[in-house]
């Protein structure tokens, strides 16, 4: 009787966990592939094409008045619209439509988007939720996006905030100060304008051949056109190096190299003034890279990046990406294609002593 | 009174009290160390990819002078599926002037030949067929033969049966603009996930392996797994090695370790996802991991001396480089640590409070195997935001189980092979199920 007892019992434990397996295997409540996302959702494009879509399908429901319909329209005629009733009836319907140029008072708080078939201005301290501007987009000082924003061209005053991803056909303009996470434009400038818009041609990852005439120690480590270095190296090239760089730990590049190739470090990687880089830079801790330098390929970083001023990422015929936890550029640097800080970009003002010369 | 001499019995009984029943435990032991180590493995994975720091370096280049890309579908019988595999190849974002498809049709005695041909007549700057009549079979014999027509920077593999996502391509190809990688392995998802139970717990299997295994190797600096699919190759490495061995089992495996060993780093990208067909029948699975038990095996043995004294590779590597060529072989210790519990038990069924209860847990731990691959597919399954498929966990023993018994086999089967069997080369192909129209 006992044994029957016992028997039961651990036949009961044994079966216990499968009751809840057997329900699901029965029921299938959980059994759908792994899903996977075919549209690259970070691009601000897929958001405002998506927006732009959905605006002109309805376009016949716009009339020109602002109340009674669900998306609204507005003629900005030298700014002597009613704005203020008009955001109360924005608010309700959750989306501004613009057909022509549209110009926001200062410290708005608007959590809806905006469609606009020209420029579109925000005044400062605003925030603001998500802007598709077919001409040129302006965020005057302080203001804060929150979702997205797309147009021509973007310009962000000092101490904005982009929390969400910009991106433009032309040209992002952010001045000292603004703080960013992913943008991406055929030219990127920071600060004070940037004349600097390198035409240079990228590398490609694999263009690069070993040159015979590098000095003795260089030839006897290169291997499939790479030096592999253990140590922590101090590189400065006499003449423009022919090959990828592997260092296993910290670098220097010393001023007025030239490197016909990509470098990786594992540990900080410095990139003194005057030099160029026509391949990537890559780095397992981070990156700075001084003044007046170029880099053709990517930029990427496991902890930060920083790049002083008179510095050109990419060029227009071959945007890149600059891509790191944490990202500072000085004013008056250049990047052609994508910055993507995943914590915080920043855009932090010129050393006080350069910043003098400058003005002079 | 005098001695009284020994009976046989007595003698054989005696010689197992001191010499048989120590050895055996020893061995038992000792295996059971190895299995706790594994564990370990299998917690630290866990653990990392819970609460450690995650490393995606890679993930946010979506702008670049993208490389010159050749993409390798091989297919051997493959009407069912490559088409399928083809449309989907056709529309991925890559720059199209930068990009090729090149259809690998090993000996195909189906309609492949046909499909291929009218795809490269449909799209002829793009589909680049190239069609395999004889030589040695397996898919690695037949990538090294079409290698030898490939002039782009990077090419990248991917079975009859995958269909990659728009953004794939460039996924798998980022991480190439670092010098040091010189493959890079993306995540493989099941498709027919909800046709029956086996599926099921191969969509957990798989989940675990990638989004656990694969992924912490990649943060801990440790060797990710080129997969021998969904995989890209940079084929300035691929040329320092030595391209592809073509008398391999596991030309995936193998390429893992002789890129390592010539310092190319393999990337594991978790973002770069593609759906695949998983075994619907238990005798297809158990050829299929019968299959890579060898590959594996033979892998281990090509590699593990020189894994083991290798300078360059950093302490973690070499750790996980030999926990990961041993993985298959441990199959088939648990099974001898099964059966040496059992003899153990009974012959030392004297005491139960001194020996014997050290055997009872040592045969618990050695029955019940492994309890942290468990917990890896339950921590995978919660990674990936499934909820429910977590209930079907126990049913995963019924797998392992089966999977012991498979490798267990196959290692057998291929010790044997060494000892003296015939030495033919068999490519046991996987069964395809899409049913798809060509």
């Amino acid at each position: 009787m006992w044994g029957l007892v016992f028997l039961l019992s651990i036949s009961f434990l044994f079966v216990l966990p499968l009751i809840p397996a057997l329900h699901e295997w029965r029921r299938k409540g959980d059994a759908a592939p792994l899903g996977i996302n075919p549209a690259d959702k970070a691009d601000t494009r897929f958001h405002a094409g998506k927006f732009r879509t959905l605006i002109e399908s309805r376009e016949s429901e716009f009339d020109g008045s602002y109340g009674g319909k669900r998306h609204q329209q507005s003629h900005n005629n030298g700014g002597k619209f009613q704005l203020e009733k008009l955001l109360r009836h924005w608010r309700e319907i959750r989306r501004l439509v613009s057909t022509g140029p549209l110009k926001l008072p200062s410290h708005q708080d608007l959590d809806y988007d905006i469609y606009a078939k020209a420029d579109v201005i925000c005044g400062r301290s605003s925030r603001l939720h998500g802007i598709l501007a077919e001409a040129n987009l302006l965020l005057e000082s302080g203001c804060t996006l929150r979702r997205w924003a797309h147009a021509r061209t973007v310009s962000v005053g000092n101490e904005g905030v982009l929390l969400g991803t910009v991106s433009a056909d032309e040209m992002i303009f952010l001045d000292i100060g603004c703080r960013f996470g992913r943008i991406n434009a055929a030219t990127i400038c920071f600060g004070k304008s940037s004349g600097a818009s390198s035409q240079s041609v990228g590398m490609s990852v694999n263009d690069t051949v070993f040159a015979p005439d590098e000095p003795g120690w260089i030839s006897e480590l290169m291997d499939s056109g790479r030096l592999l270095v253990d140590d922590d190296l101090d590189f400065s090239p006499q003449a423009p190096f022919h090959g990828d760089l592997v260092v296993r730990g910290n670098m220097t590049l010393r001023s007025g190299s030239r490197i016909l190739g990509s470098v990786k470090c594992y540990g900080n990687m410095r990139i003194e003034q005057n030099s160029s880089v026509m391949g990537a830079l890559v780095s397992q801790q981070s990156v700075n890279i001084g003044s007046d330098c170029e880099v053709a390929g990517p930029v990427v970083a496991e902890e930060e990046i920083e790049i002083e001023s008179g510095s050109v990422i990419g060029s227009l015929k071959c945007p890149t990406s600059v891509t790191a936890p944490s990202i500072r550029v000085m004013s008056n640097v250049a990047v052609h294609g994508t910055v993507w800080a995943r914590i915080e970009g920043t855009v932090i003002p010129l050393p006080i002593a350069e910043a003098v010369v400058e003005d002079e | 009174m005098a001695d009284l001499p020994m009976t046989r019995w007595e003698v054989a009984a005696s010689v197992m009290q001191q010499w048989l029943f120590p050895a055996l435990l020893s061995a038992l032991f000792i295996i059971v160390t190895l299995i706790a180590l594994y564990a370990v493995r299998h917690y630290v994975f866990t653990f990392n990819r819970l609460f450690g720091r995650q490393r995606h370096p890679y993930l946010d280049i979506d702008t670049g002078h993208w490389p010159d890309v050749t993409v390798l579908v091989a297919a051997h019988n493959e009407e069912a599926v490559i088409a399928g595999s083809l449309i989907a190849l056709l529309q991925v974002d890559y720059p199209p002037e930068k990009f090729c498809i090149m259809p690998v049709n090993d000996r195909s005695t189906d309609r492949t030949r046909q499909v291929i041909d009218q795809f490269a007549m449909l799209f002829p700057d793009r589909v680049k067929p190239f069609h395999r009549e004889g030589g040695k079979p397996g898919k690695a014999a037949a990538l090294k033969d079409a290698t030898e027509f490939i002039d782009s920077e990077i090419i990248v593999v991917f079975d009859a049966d995958y269909l990659p996502s728009p953004g794939l391509i460039k996924r798998l190809v980022a991480p190439f603009f670092d010098p040091e990688v010189g493959a890079t392995m993306g995540r493989v998802v099941p498709l027919n996930v909800e046709t029956n139970l086996l599926t099921r717990l191969l969509d957990l299997e798989r989940s675990g392996g990638y989004q656990v295994d694969q992924q912490a190797r990649m943060n801990m600096g440790m060797v990710p797994q080129y997969g021998g699919t969904v995989g890209g190759i940079r084929m300035r490495a691929l040329k320092s090695i030595g391209g592809w061995h073509d008398d391999v089992l596991a030309e995936d495996t193998d390429l893992t370790y002789r890129l390592l060993l010539k310092d190319w780093k393999t990337v594991y990208e978790n973002r770069a996802e593609c759906y695949e067909e998983v075994p619907e029948n238990w005798g297809v699975r158990v050829r299929q991991i019968m299959r890579w038990a060898k590959g594996h095996n033979q892998a281990l043995w090509r590699h593990i001396s020189t894994v083991a004294v290798a300078q360059r590779l950093t302490f973690l590597e070499k750790a996980d480089g030999i926990g990961l060529l041993f993985v298959y072989a441990m199959a088939p210790l648990t099974v001898v640590a099964w059966i040496l519990a059992i003899i153990l038990l009974y012959l030392e069924g004297i005491s139960f409070t001194g020996g014997a209860l050290s055997v009872l847990i040592l045969a618990s731990f050695g029955a019940l195997g492994n309890f942290a691959a468990f917990f890896e597919i339950a921590a995978a399954a919660y990674l990936d935001g499934s909820r429910q498929r977590i209930r079907l966990l126990p049913f995963n023993s019924l797998g392992f189980l089966v999977g012991a018994l498979a490798i267990s086999r196959g290692t057998l089967h291929q010790i044997a092979t060494a000892l003296g069997g015939p030495k033919n080369f068999h490519w046991d192909k996987t069964e395809r199920y899409r049913r798809q129209s060509v």
